[in-house]
C-alpha cells in the first residue's frame, strides 16, 4: 500500500428533466456542475492538474470533448483526455484521476461526465447504431435490446437465469427507485413479478419491464479527486477510493466469440475489473455493504452480479427469495434503482454519486444503515468495457 | 481497390473514408456474385469475419478471401417485437449470432418464415440474398427425419 490514497473530495451534479421545460446542452450541464464544484470547494483552477471526461456526449458530438470543456472552464491541465471506453469511461475517469493523484503527478483531478441525449435525440432509435457494426450489423435491424438479447438468450438457454428471476430484479429496482426523488421511478407504483411477465415483449427474452427506461432528462456530474490530506485541508467530507479496476474485452460481441469460441459465455471484463478493485482495497466481495451495477436489462444485471462474485450461480433462487435484491439485505444492490429504476443516462455518474451519498449518510432515497464500503460498477458497449471502484468511508 | 462506398463530407471537403471500408470491398464484390466470402489467414490457416484486417490469432495481414458454405448454427437469437420502425410496420423479426462451421460468428437477420422457429442450436445456412437488409440472410435448414 502506498502512503497516498486518493479520495473523492466532493461532487456537484446538475439534473434537468424534460418535465421542467428546460433544454440545456450536455456541455451546459457539465460546465455548470464543474464550475460550481470548483467555486464552492475553493479549489483554484490553476491547481487542476488533470481533467478527464467520458467520451463525447451523444447529444454534443465534438472531437476532443475534454478540450471543449477545458476551454469553457479556463483550465490548463497537464493531463487531459476523454476516457472513451464506452459508458465505462465515465466511471473510468475517476480511476485515471486517482492513479495520477496517487503517483504524485497532480494535486487535483477533475472528472466531468454529462449527457442530455434524451432531451435532444431519440436514444432508443439511435443507440443500436452506436453499439453495432454500422455496415455489417446495424442494417440487420438489430436494436439495443436485441444486442443484449443475444447474451440473455444464452443465459436462458444455459439455464443461468429464468424469466421469473429476472422479473424479480425489475420489481426491486422499481421499489428502490420509487423512493429516490431524482429517479424515473420516483413515486411510481410497485410492480409484481406477474406485471413484468405480462408486459409485452420488446426483444426476446426481454419484456418491456425487463428494460431500463431512458432517463427523461440530462445529467452533468463533476467529481473532485485529490489526496486525503488535501481534502482534509479543504474541510471536505471525502470518500476513499480504496481500489479500482478496468477491463475491456471486445468491441463487438462477435469478435469476442471469434477469439473465445469454446469459452464460458458471457465471460465479461466485470470479473477482472471487480477483482482488481477489491484486491486494491484488500477486501473481498463479502465485505461490501453496497453494490451498484450498471445494467440496462434485468437478466444482464443478474449475470453481472454473478460475474462480480456477489451471488453464486447455484444460489440465485435462494438469494432472491431471501430478499437479496431488497432493502434490508446484507448487501444492498442498486440503492437508487439502478438503470432500471433510476433510468439510464449513458454518462451521468449517478450510480457513483448515489454511493457517495450513501457512504456520507446523506442518501436522497432509502438510506442503507451504517454503510461503510461499496463497489460501483460501470459498463458500456455490449458488456465490452467495465470499470469498478471500491469506495470506503471511515 | 475501391471501397464502392460513399465519402464522409462536410460541405465540399472529404473528411475521410466512410463505409463500406476498403478492407471489405472483396466481401461485397463476392456478395454481388452470390458468394459469401470470409477472410483466411495464409499463415495459420484460420478463417475470420470479413471485417478483419489482421489474423486475430497470429497477427498476419489477411489477403485471402475464401468462400464459405454458409453452414452453421444459431449461437444466440433475439426476436424483435417492438422498438424499431421495421417491427412496427412489418411485425416481429429475428436477429441471431450465427456460429459458422468455418469458425467466424456473423450477426445476421433470420428469414422471415423462420422468425418463431429460430432457436439456439438450430442448423442454418447463411446465403447471399440481395433483397435482404444486408445482402445475406440465415435460413433454418430443413430437419432430417
Amino acid at each position: 500500500m502506498t502512503a497516498t490514497t486518493a479520495v473523492i473530495a466532493d461532487y456537484r451534479q446538475e439534473i434537468v428533466t424534460a418535465k421542467s421545460g428546460e433544454r440545456p446542452s450536455a456541455l451546459q450541464l457539465g460546465a455548470t456542475a464543474a464550475s460550481r464544484l470548483l467555486t464552492e470547494t475553493g479549489v483554484p483552477r490553476s491547481r487542476i492538474g488533470a481533467l478527464f471526461t467520458g467520451r463525447s456526449p451523444q447529444a454534443y458530438m465534438a472531437l476532443q470533448y475534454n478540450h471543449v470543456l477545458l476551454n469553457e472552464l479556463a483550465l490548463e491541465p497537464d493531463y487531459t483526455s476523454e476516457i472513451t471506453s464506452h459508458g465505462a469511461g465515465a466511471l473510468g475517469s475517476i480511476a485515471y484521476a486517482a492513479t495520477l493523484v496517487e503517483s504524485g503527478a497532480v494535486d487535483f483531478g477533475l472528472c466531468v461526465t454529462n449527457e442530455a441525449n434524451a432531451l435532444w435525440t431519440t436514444p432508443g432509435a439511435a443507440n443500436a447504431s452506436w453499439e453495432a457494426d454500422p455496415v455489417f450489423e446495424s442494417p440487420t435491424g438489430v436494436s439495443t435490446p436485441a444486442l443484449y438479447g443475444q447474451v440473455a438468450s444464452r443465459l436462458v438457454h444455459d439455464q443461468v437465469v429464468t424469466s421469473e428471476q429476472a422479473a424479480a430484479v425489475a420489481v426491486h429496482a422499481r421499489r428502490w427507485g420509487s423512493e429516490h426523488p431524482d429517479a424515473w421511478a420516483y413515486g411510481r407504483d410497485e410492480l409484481t413479478v406477474d406485471d413484468v411477465l405480462a408486459s409485452p415483449t420488446i426483444a426476446s427474452p426481454f419484456r418491456l419491464l425487463d428494460c431500463a427506461p431512458w432517463y427523461p432528462g440530462g445529467i452533468g456530474t463533476a467529481v473532485l479527486v485529490c489526496t486525503e490530506q488535501a481534502a482534509r485541508d479543504l474541510g471536505l467530507d471525502f470518500v476513499h477510493i480504496a481500489g479500482n479496476g478496468l477491463n475491456t474485452s471486445h468491441e463487438r460481441l462477435t469478435q469476442w466469440l471469434d477469439s473465445h469460441p469454446g469459452d464460458r459465455f458471457p465471460a465479461t471484463g466485470a470479473r477482472a475489473a471487480s477483482r482488481a478493485a477489491l484486491r486494491g482495497a484488500g477486501q473481498s466481495a463479502a465485505d461490501l455493504d453496497i453494490v451498484q451495477t450498471s445494467a440496462p436489462f434485468t437478466y444482464v444485471l443478474l449475470a453481472l452480479l454473478m460475474e462480480m462474485g456477489i451471488v453464486a450461480p447455484d444460489g440465485l433462487d435462494d438469494w432472491i427469495a431471501s430478499g437479496g435484491l431488497g432493502a434490508g439485505a446484507a448487501q444492498a444492490i442498486n440503492t437508487s434503482g439502478g438503470y432500471l429504476g433510476f433510468g439510464q443516462v449513458p454518462q451521468g455518474l449517478y450510480l457513483l454519486t448515489e454511493t457517495i451519498d450513501q457512504l456520507r449518510g446523506a442518501a436522497r432515497g432509502l438510506q442503507v444503515d451504517s454503510a461503510r464500503r461499496a463497489l460501483v460498477h460501470g459498463h458500456g458497449g455490449i458488456l465490452a468495457s467495465h470499470t469498478c471502484l471500491v469506495l470506503e468511508k471511515e | 481497390m475501391s471501397s464502392q462506398g460513399w465519402p464522409l463530407t462536410a460541405g465540399d471537403a472529404t473528411l475521410g473514408v466512410f463505409h463500406p471500408e476498403p478492407q471489405t470491398a472483396g466481401f461485397w464484390a463476392g456478395l454481388a456474385r452470390g458468394e459469401l466470402l470470409l477472410r483466411r489467414c495464409s499463415d495459420c490457416d484460420r478463417t475470420w469475419h470479413p471485417t478483419q484486417i489482421t489474423c486475430r490469432s497470429c497477427g498476419t495481414v489477411l489477403e485471402t478471401w475464401v468462400p464459405t458454405t454458409g453452414g452453421g448454427e444459431i449461437f444466440s437469437v433475439s426476436v424483435i417485437h417492438r422498438g424499431t420502425e421495421r417491427a412496427t410496420t412489418s411485425g416481429p423479426y429475428a436477429v441471431a449470432v450465427i456460429r459458422l462451421d468455418d469458425g467466424p460468428h456473423l450477426l445476421s437477420e433470420v428469414g422471415a418464415e423462420d422468425t418463431h422457429d429460430a432457436a439456439i442450436g438450430a442448423r442454418v445456412r447463411v446465403t447471399a440474398e440481395p433483397t435482404s437488409a444486408r445482402g445475406y440472410i440465415a435460413r433454418l435448414e430443413a430437419e432430417v427425419d
